[in-house]
């Protein structure tokens, strides 16, 4: 406002002007430097003056000015631009180039780029500074908090253990319902190979990328970025592109080093030897009847002995640069990961070479490829009462970890044995990468032939030490997960007399992988240092299997662009999968969007504080296919689960279904983007509503068709919600920069239909999740937790009660008292990011939110009952003693212990607010001051920080588990937010250096 | 590059665009299973899928191990001393939500079913070299399955036939294949599943094998002997002590079943075995969570040591010394780290290999022994078949004067039963038949009281309307 009183003041000064000096026209036309359109709304100003006027619709420009003059020419999305008239000129052509700040960044999108500035679609991008020297334990982690609408959590805080990513919720129910990674073009295989002996080692799919070598991560949020995908965009896509040289460019050389150490966040409360030996004798004698005990004076700290400081560290070297024809990146890391749990180690190694070169002006290809190697050691998942953490928790103080001569105690049962002496080791392999070659036929038309790999090979070896299992046992599978794929693709792109921008893409995909495993297993060893089943002298396991799945693609893209102010996209792609039976081979998806940048109008013109307003609006269908590869066949199955006495057997595995189809869903997105105050304010508002059908259920059947289950089209959901960012520059001056930035989303979920097979109490349909009371329901949340509800302890009787289906307390519930009690999807999720820069220093601090979600932490079940001769929860010391106590734990001769209804049985009562505030990364950076550097005549640039993540974090009154965040069923989007003693996240701190030559 | 080149290029383009687009890469076929149709069109193929009927009862939850272990434990035998999961079944708490509950009886029906599939679709197969006499054997003993499944799982899950005299609701029964249609059987009563088995056993008897070379196959598939023995069981369950006593001497007169001279015929396919489910070195029940020897062995022999001896057991092989089969023991750490007995019978920890004892020969002594004093009361006969067991087992022979009454030689006799098979899956019905409780300290727990069944899953409730409501009394 204060500008235009200023220019109010100015104009009698303008109008006198033509007056003192010798004044002409200048006139001028401004056209954009990439496409040669036209640029209306370009502000021209003569140098020095605050006389200002703004291009016309056709880009054109008048401007009165008197001798030499200086202007300067600018508009958002475009650099600055100043130049000398001199007196003699009437006439200036000026073509602006697109500026670095990011309206004008290209994002990657679905087979092709687009400006942010004229995308119709819903997309967020990361850039490389949010996912670099981040000691992350999966790659998913360094989205989380970063992106709007996209919620990350953290299966464990076992290293390599895969995550639950959702973007803009589930659209699937018990089909794979992982976004699909796609890494520079290629789609990276995520199936499930479950282990033997460390349970499900559910492999993450980008385990083996390094996170250093990634340029941007793009996040395809709405129908119109996804549909592109096709029958694999419900779930949301993630693009990945690496890092390239540069032509023309000295060669940088980059080295980034950081070493660091990690602790549990937080962990369970449970009795040391004092206390136990007490309550034993006090309490447990009472509730079981056992005599009392005399405990030995010392006892064991099994939660201490199973923790130890995690370690890590982390070198990653690279290089880039390129000449006139050809560019390159080359980069390699080395990560050594010591977990803060005993026994959990991850050494990786990766490299990567990307190359870019031009034969000619129309003939260029390249190559992306990368290597890499991984070497676990695993400990047993969670559920394993001998897994590190687990028996830290449940063995009681006077459960004896040694012998007096130093041997294991019990080795069978003694976490700190199997750690010690069993060998648990898993290896990836992986090989991902493409070469394609563009050749412009035309300057507008050009083809473009892609082809990719992703080859994954993983290895589990076990060896169960003779002093666990008797005689000694031993194992190895190898996993093999081989993909190619073809895309061949024709584009045109051409602006039509400057109004009319049209670009086009027709492309054919093929794709098609193969799995195969080979599993063997021996046991009898004659000793402990033979390590391999060759030595065993029982063979007990010789096993191949394979299996293939395919898919072609026909794919069509269409983009119009009028005056860079109205934007409309078509996209259709048509599947055809090898999963699906002949009735429902082929599948099409497809979207429509159109974007119009409302800031271009004539109108807006007067609202200069506005520098940039867009609104989208998109709708289209995407699908999903990830089930099995031929559930539509009804099938017997051959091998040892049928075999008998030596002889062959077959046996029913799967009901007939040869109407097995796609899932899809339809999204509708409305978004606004909008730029303020100097582009110093931004922000993104998106409105969705997803709507999914025939979604695929892996539904129980009743166990007399012989089937426990089968895969079913049959289910509707609803997603709704809104994604906000805002990014604000607070400050910025020379020596002192502050940015702050707000992301959210909010999301509410609705299983809208669900087949009527099963139905709950109150006649509403249903589908078990998990026997922890989560389920989907009919007309509720996909993850609702349906339970008893847990009331406390009767402060009179000494009994735990719980809540009839009305309200009333009872000491007997029955499952027709059980409820919807919450649910497991967060209502809110999201990220409050701050970086401020002082001279030489930076400062980066970063929040992640999640709130209105439950959490269900089983392992109460377990920690609050006395019965099972386990260690118990520290809460349990507060137990009835006389009328009137407000006790946690119901008295000793409570009736309750004997029966099914107590505490600990399932019920509200490990139920919890899982809502939470996390500092995730709090950094503090230096840059070396240029004058230090210059005199080193080889260093660029350098900085060393620190960085501490999950440093804080603020849980609910009442919660009792270790870590809130947690999802102990991996990327099982049927089971969230429930935990049998999880992991908890690491607290660590990392200190690192950033190097450039 | 010239346009010419540019062309060249450009169809090459096509053309790699070309070969791949040809739609029968999508027609992928499994590599590991066959469709079911491909199933019953020769005599090969429906042998495997008879042989999948019996694979699919080497299960955990079926004969490998879990529902006799509880059968046990729910009794006096044993102990159980393991951590979580099944042991409040051994209390009597358990839930209908435990999984182990559902599982065994998803496990039971899924076997049952593959029987079904092989009773009702091997008449029609169109294979001229399948003889009749083996398509008839395949249906029989695919009868025989069912037949054995529903007897175990009627156990398991219903009050035995002496509570209203079989009229109390039993389990659904399912006798015909899968077609895809789902249906809700509700609970037929005890006495229709145990007619239900009475017809498939007499049905299966005649086009039984008598025998076959193969030792393992001998003792692990169905043959007349099995029939007859199992027929013989289910009378003397329903208290039909003529029918027991005669099928029990139809197997003790056929050649192929003799009583072993000692006990060395453990997983040995003996002529002592009548019917035991086949397990190998890499074919067995372990699933990762057990078999027999897992609950039956110690900790400190490699087992789990969940199932140790009762106090009671002990004593009952106690009241006469050097018995031969309580040298079949010894002691270890149990799981719950106490010093306890345990048993013998099922020493293959490492690969769970030991065979399911499903019929002995020795229990035809024990029906035949008796059904006989029950019909009789005190006879020479039963006395007779008893000390042939008692003279392996090395204890002093009975006469006919060692008994005041009948009733006292039935409870000589059902004691020597406890003795002979324990840890074999019998003793909680033995118990519950006679009128018993599973408990001396409680005298509660008879047939008839709640929770000596299992619930019904939670599990088949929440997916059948026709089981709704119908949760046996006690469980909520």
């Amino acid at each position: 406002m204060k500008k235009g009183v200023f220019l109010c003041l100015l104009l009698p000064v303008i109008y006198i002007l033509p007056a003192i000096a010798q004044i002409r026209t200048l006139t001028g036309k401004v056209t954009s430097d990439s496409s040669g359109a036209p640029l209306p709304g370009v502000t021209v100003r003569i140098k020095g003056s605050t006389y200002r006027i703004a291009t016309g619709e056709d880009g054109t420009f008048s401007i009165p000015v008197g001798g030499a003059q200086e202007l300067i020419f600018s508009m958002v999305g475009y650099a600055n631009k100043q130049l000398k008239a001199d007196a003699a000129t009437t006439w200036l052509d000026v073509r602006l180039k697109p500026d670095q700040s990011r309206l004008s960044e290209v994002v990657v999108v679905g087979y092709g780029q687009q400006t942010q500035r004229y995308t119709t679609e819903a997309v967020s991008v990361l850039k490389s500074d949010v996912v670099e020297n981040v000691p992350a334990i999966t790659p998913q982690q360094l989205l989380q908090g970063q992106a709007a609408g996209v919620q990350m959590t953290n299966s464990s805080g076992l290293l390599g253990a895969a995550s639950l990513l959702r973007i803009r919720g589930a659209a699937s129910i018990t089909a794979g319902g992982q976004p699909l990674f796609v890494v520079d073009g290629v789609p990276l295989s995520d199936g499930q190979y479950s282990t033997l002996y460390s349970g499900g080692a559910a492999l993450n799919p980008l385990l083996e990328l390094n996170p250093d070598d990634f340029e941007s991560i793009t996040i395809l949020k709405d129908a119109a970025a996804a549909a592109i995908y096709g029958s694999r965009g419900s779930n949301g896509v993630v693009l990945i592109k690496t890092k390239r040289g540069a032509t023309n460019s000295k060669t940088k050389v980059q080295l980034d080093y950081y070493t660091g150490w990690a602790k549990p966040t937080n962990t369970l409360k449970v009795l040391n030897a004092d206390e136990y030996r007490n309550y034993y004798n006090d309490y447990i004698t009472k509730v079981t009847g056992r005599p009392t005990v005399d405990f030995p004076a010392k006892g064991f700290d099994w939660a201490d002995a199973v923790k130890r400081t995690g370690k890590t560290n982390n070198y990653s070297l690279s290089a880039s640069g390129g000449n006139d024809k050809t560019k390159f990146y080359l980069g390699g890391s080395y990560l050594n990961q010591e977990s803060f749990v005993i026994g959990n180690d991850l050494k990786k190694l990766t490299g990567r070479l990307n190359l870019e070169h031009s034969m000619s002006k129309r003939v260029h290809f390249g190559v992306n490829f990368t290597t890499a190697y991984t070497d676990m050691d695993r400990i047993l998942v969670e559920g394993d009462l001998v897994a590190p953490f687990t028996a830290g928790y449940l063995n009681t103080p006077f459960t004896p970890a040694y012998t007096d001569d130093g041997q294991f105690a019990d080795p069978a049962n003694n976490a700190l044995a199997v750690v010690g002496l069993n060998r648990n080791k898993y290896y990836t392999r992986r090989n991902t990468g493409n070469a394609y070659a563009t050749i412009n036929i035309t300057d507008h038309l050009w083809i473009k032939s892609d082809w990719g790999i992703d080859q994954l090979q993983t290895e589990e070896r076990y060896r169960r030490s003779e002093k666990i299992t008797p005689g000694g046992a031993g194992g190895r599978t190898i996993w093999q997960d081989n993909k190619w794929l073809t895309t061949n693709s024709l584009n045109y792109e051409k602006n039509f007399t400057q109004d009319h921008h049209i670009e086009l893409l027709a492309a054919h995909s093929f794709e098609t992988a193969r799995y195969d495993d080979i599993k063997v297993s021996g046991s009898g060893f004659t000793s402990d240092k033979l390590l391999n089943v060759g030595s065993a002298s029982v063979p007990v396991t010789t096993s191949a299997t394979g299996k293939e799945w395919a898919l072609e693609s026909y794919i069509f893209r269409a983009n119009y662009r009028y005056k860079d102010k109205y934007m409309a996209e078509a996209s259709f792609r048509r599947d055809g999968s090898s999963r699906f039976g002949s009735n429902k081979k082929y599948g099409d998806f497809w979207a429509v969007s159109a974007g119009w940048v409302i800031s271009q109008e004539q109108f807006m013109r007067s609202a200069d504080f506005i520098n940039y307003l867009k609104l989208t609006a998109s709708y289209g269908v995407t699908g999903n296919d990830r089930i099995g590869y031929y559930d539509y066949l009804a099938l017997y199955t051959a091998g040892t689960d049928a075999n008998y006495a030596g002889q062959p057997g077959l046996r029913p595995t799967q009901a007939s279904n040869p109407n097995l189809g796609w899932e899809s869903t339809g999204q509708l997105n409305i978004g606004l983007a909008a730029n303020a105050l100097d582009n110093r304010l931004q922000l993104n508002i998106d409105y969705y509503r997803k709507n999914s059908k025939d979604v695929l259920l892996y539904v129980a059947f009743p166990s007399t068709t012989g089937f426990g289950y089968g895969t079913k089209n049959s289910g509707k959901m609803q997603n709704n919600g809104v994604d906000l960012q805002i990014t604000g520059v607070v400050v910025k001056n020379k020596d002192f920069e502050w940015t702050t930035s707000l992301n959210a989303g909010y999301l509410k979920n609705i299983v809208t239909q669900l087949p009527s097979d099963t139905r709950d109490e109150e006649g509403r349909n249903f589908i078990i999740g998990s026997y922890n009371g989560q389920r989907a329901i009919q007309g509720y949340s996909l993850n609702s937790f349906y339970l008893i509800r847990y009331k406390g302890i009767n402060a009179e009787t000494g009994d735990p009660e719980w809540y009839t289906k009305d309200g009333k307390a009872t000491t007997a519930p029955t499952s027709n008292d059980q409820v919807i009690a919450g649910s497991a999807l967060p209502k809110f999720t999201g990220g409050f990011n701050n970086t401020f820069r002082y001279k030489h220093f930076d400062l980066g601090i970063n929040f992640y939110f999640s709130t209105g979600n439950k959490v269900m932490l089983s392992e109460f079940q377990y920690l609050d009952n006395p019965t099972y001769g386990l260690n118990v929860s520290k809460d349990l010391l507060n137990y009835w003693k006389q009328p009137g106590d407000k006790a946690f734990a119901p008295s000793a001769t409570s009736a309750s212990w004997s029966s099914q209804n107590n505490i600990a049985q399932v019920s509200t009562a490990q139920l919890f607010d899982g809502s939470y505030l996390r500092l995730k990364t709090l950094t503090l950076g230096y840059n070396l001051p240029a004058a230090l550097l210059s005199n080193t005549h080889v260093l660029n640039s350098a900085r060393v920080y620190v960085l501490g993540q999950n440093l804080w974090t603020a849980t609910k009154k009442g919660f009792r588990g270790a870590d809130p965040e947690v999802s102990g069923y991996g990327s099982n989007g049927q089971v969230a937010g429930e935990s049998f003693f999880s992991l908890p996240q690491p607290k660590t701190i990392t200190i690192g250096v950033n190097l450039v030559f | 590059m010239n346009r010419h080149n540019i062309l060249i290029w450009f169809l090459a383009g096509i053309t790699v665009t070309g070969i791949f687009s040809c739609s029968d890469k999508l027609d992928l076929e499994p590599e590991q299973a066959i469709s079911s149709g491909e199933v019953f069109t020769s005599g090969s193929t429906a042998l495997s899928a008879l042989y999948g009927v019996y694979s699919r009862s080497q299960r955990l939850e079926v004969f490998g191990g879990e529902p006799q272990a509880i059968a046990e434990f729910m009794a006096d035998n044993v102990n159980y001393v393991g951590v979580l999961g099944i042991k409040d079944i051994g209390t009597f708490t358990t839930a209908p939500g435990n999984s182990y509950v559902s599982e065994m009886w998803r496990l039971h029906y899924d076997a049952i079913m593959g029987a079904n599939a092989v009773v009702d679709r091997v008449p029609g197969i169109l294979d001229p070299s399948f003889s009749d006499v083996n398509r008839k054997m395949y249906v029989a003993e695919a009868k025989f399955m069912r037949a054995i499944l529903y007897f175990q799982l009627l156990n398991l899950y219903a009050q035995p036939y002496q509570v209203g005299q079989g009229a109390q609701p039993g389990i659904p029964l399912v006798i015909q294949a899968f077609d895809g249609t789902i249906t809700y059987p509700s609970r037929a009563t005890v006495n229709e599943v145990q007619l239900q088995i009475e017809k498939d056993l007499l049905e299966a008897l005649p086009d039984l094998g008598d025998t076959f070379a193969d030792a393992a196959l001998a003792r692990g598939r169905a043959t007349k002997g099995a029939a007859n023995a199992l027929l013989s069981r289910l009378y003397l369950y329903r208290e039909e002590w003529d029918k027991a006593a005669t099928y029990a001497k139809a197997v003790l007169d056929a050649p192929y079943y003799t009583l072993a001279g000692n006990y060395s015929f453990y997983d040995a396919n003996s002529a002592e075995d009548v019917f035991s489910i086949q397990n190998t070195d890499t074919d067995n029940p372990n699933t990762g969570s057990g078999s027999w020897s897992t609950y039956y062995r110690p900790v400190s022999a490699g087992g789990r040591g969940d199932c140790p001896f009762t106090d009671e057991l002990i004593q009952a092989f106690a009241q006469e010394a050097n018995d031969l089969r309580y040298a079949m023991s010894d002691e270890g750490t149990a799981a719950n780290r106490e010093v306890r007995r345990f048993s013998l019978k099922f020493p293959n920890v490492s690969t769970s290999k030991d065979n399911a004892p499903l019929i002995r020969v020795t229990e035809m002594y024990l029906n035949r022994a008796e059904a006989l004093a029950t019909l009789n009361g005190v006879n020479q006969e039963s006395i007779d078949l008893m000390n042939s067991l008692r003279v392996r087992a090395g204890l002093a022979v009975w006469d006919i004067n060692s008994f005041a009454s009948g009733t006292d030689l039935i409870n000589a006799i059902l004691n020597e039963r406890r003795k002979e098979l324990c840890f074999e899956g019998h003793r909680r019905m033995d118990l519950l038949r006679r009128g018993f409780s599973l408990r001396t300290a409680d005298q509660d727990k008879k047939a008839g009281a709640d929770r000596v069944i299992l619930p019904i899953p939670q599990r088949e409730i929440d997916l059948s309307p026709a089981l709704k409501g119908h949760q046996n009394p006690g469980y909520n």
